[in-house]
């Protein structure tokens, strides 16, 4: 008997099936080989979070592998996300961490294009995109079904439950729709979306999505800490709208993370009757995320 | 049209031995101003400024035909035996035209970096709109290539990085989804974007050394 023991099922899938709210959250692993931070992170959290999405060189930054990242997520217990982009490898080498990642027992994988390679530390690589989400979504729905994309039979196949990413404030808004429509087609099972700030726009997308029963969304809410950080964000992150009103809101305030906490609840509490769950989004005051849901859930 | 953009000077330098002789591209080299007749004489006067010897100089029509090129050695035969190192200013195509014709002991060195290939707007502005993927998708997406427009060359939509109808590594370049959408609603066409695009089929493309492209008029 091979010495091998990861605990079956998948948290998230089930969670969702059977309609628990779910909470996820994001773990970055370092540029190096330190896992003390994410383990840390991954503590203080496991109770309240449901699964935790690993980053694959997020934002173009070298760091750890994603892959490395959520087999340690399953050697602690907990239910990992495995973050896959499109930009830094073929085809053939999606494929093979993916069939790597199955073999340790990961069940979950966000599928997503990747930000550019000039936003990060290696500006002179070769940005790769062979394939694109679209794309990776029916090679993951063609590994579960124990062939590769070649139609080449596999020995042992994979259980992905099969996650993307969307943008609800995208402007304009429908080609956005048109790929959303294309991953649920190629057979994705829930959404991430890209930071939700403005919630009028997000029930536009709600009321085109809504008609998709089996398809579940889950908000991406980013905790702001200062307007600083919001005018930077609107700056430099791909795909990002946070309106002036917030900016005023967090300009103004005595104690901006406090007020920045607030405004994610509030968000969160706006949405959560659209939504199957929320995605927590708190780069570098990860501590703070307890505090933001004590928030929510008041 | 090939884009190409001059070599540093002093990179250039460095490579040459000896005396030079020049060849230029009257075609693509010449509207990217790196290799026409003016700019093989500009590289003539700077290169004697610097006490090279120049041989002389030859500006062939279209520096990627075998035959023209072989003609203007022939035609500089006498004058190309004087020189230790023959520079060409035209594409990385030109300049191995210019390898394959020349005897292998003549030192040929490139003056320029190929660029793209690239459609003229003005003579100040060149614009790339093709990659030469060999498998082109244009009849499926309004005309307006996605594998050349969009950074990321991606297929099936825009990502969401994609702000206010522009691209998300520079907000003065226009989302190439943004723009095949739009011209897909004037077309009637929706319903092409809509269908799921396969991944690209590279083998039509590559390995380049076996590559051989017999004509399609049979």
């Amino acid at each position: 008997m091979m010495p091998i023991n990861f605990k079956s099922g998948n948290k998230l899938k089930e969670s969702l099936d059977t309609g628990t709210f779910v909470y996820t959250s994001e773990l970055s692993p370092e540029r190096g080989i330190d896992i003390s931070k994410i383990w840390a992170t991954y503590e203080l959290l496991k109770d309240r979070i449901t699964a935790f999405n690993i980053t694959d060189n997020q934002g173009a930054n070298m760091k750890m592998s994603s892959l490395a990242g959520v087999i340690y997520i399953k050697q602690f217990g907990g239910e990992p996300i495995f973050q896959q982009t499109c930009r830094d490898r073929n085809r053939m080498a999606l494929e093979s961490d993916l069939l790597g990642a199955a073999a340790f027992g990961v069940k979950n994988i966000l599928t997503l294009t990747g930000d550019y390679i000039s936003f990060g530390d290696h500006k002179h690589a070769k940005a790769v995109y062979d394939i694109d989400s679209v794309n990776l979504i029916e090679i993951v729905k063609g590994l579960n079904s124990g062939v590769d994309m070649n139609g080449n039979k596999l020995d042992g196949c994979t259980d992905f439950y099969i996650g993307a990413a969307v943008n609800p404030e995208s402007v304009p808004l429908e080609p956005q729709l048109i790929k959303f429509e294309k991953k649920i087609d190629s057979g994705c099972n829930f959404f991430q979306t890209q930071a939700v700030f403005d919630t009028d726009k997000f029930g536009k997308f709600y009321d085109f999505y809504k008609k998709y029963k089996d398809i579940k969304i889950i908000a991406g809410i980013y905790i702001l800490k200062s307007a600083k950080t919001a005018r930077f964000m609107n700056k430099s992150i791909p795909g990002i709208y946070i309106n002036d009103r917030i900016i005023n809101e967090l300009e103004n305030a005595s104690e901006p993370l406090k007020k920045g906490i607030e405004i994610a609840a509030g968000v969160a509490r706006r949405l959560k009757h659209m939504v199957h769950g929320i995605h927590i989004m708190a780069y570098g005051i990860e501590d703070k995320i307890p505090y933001f849901l004590d928030e929510f859930e008041r | 049209m090939i884009v190409t953009k001059q070599k540093k000077l002093d990179e250039i330098i460095e490579k040459i031995k000896g005396s030079v002789f020049i060849f230029g591209c009257g075609i693509c080299s010449d509207t990217s101003r790196t290799g026409g007749r003016k700019e093989v004489e500009a590289m003539r006067l700077i290169l004697e400024d610097r006490d090279i010897a120049v041989e002389g100089t030859y500006v062939i029509d279209a520096m990627c035909h075998f035959q023209k090129v072989r003609k203007a050695v022939r035609d500089n035969k006498e004058v190309l035996s004087n020189a230790g190192t023959v520079l060409v200013l035209s594409c990385g195509s030109g300049v191995q035209s210019a390898v394959g014709v020349l005897p292998d002991t003549i030192k040929i060195v490139s003056g320029v970096d190929t660029v793209f290939l690239g459609n003229i707007e003005n003579l100040s502005s060149l614009k790339e709109m093709c990659s030469l993927c060999g498998n082109c998708v244009l009849n499926e997406t309004g005309g307006i290539c996605p594998v050349t427009l969009c950074p990321k060359g991606l297929l099936n939509g825009p990502c969401g990085g994609m702000k206010n109808y522009k691209c998300e590594i520079d907000e003065n370049l226009d989302c190439a989804w943004v723009k095949i959408y739009e011209r897909s609603i004037i077309q009637d066409t929706i319903k092409d974007i809509k269908k799921i695009a396969k991944p690209k089929d590279y083998s039509v493309k590559k390995p380049a050394a076996t590559l051989r492209f017999t004509g399609s008029h049979r």
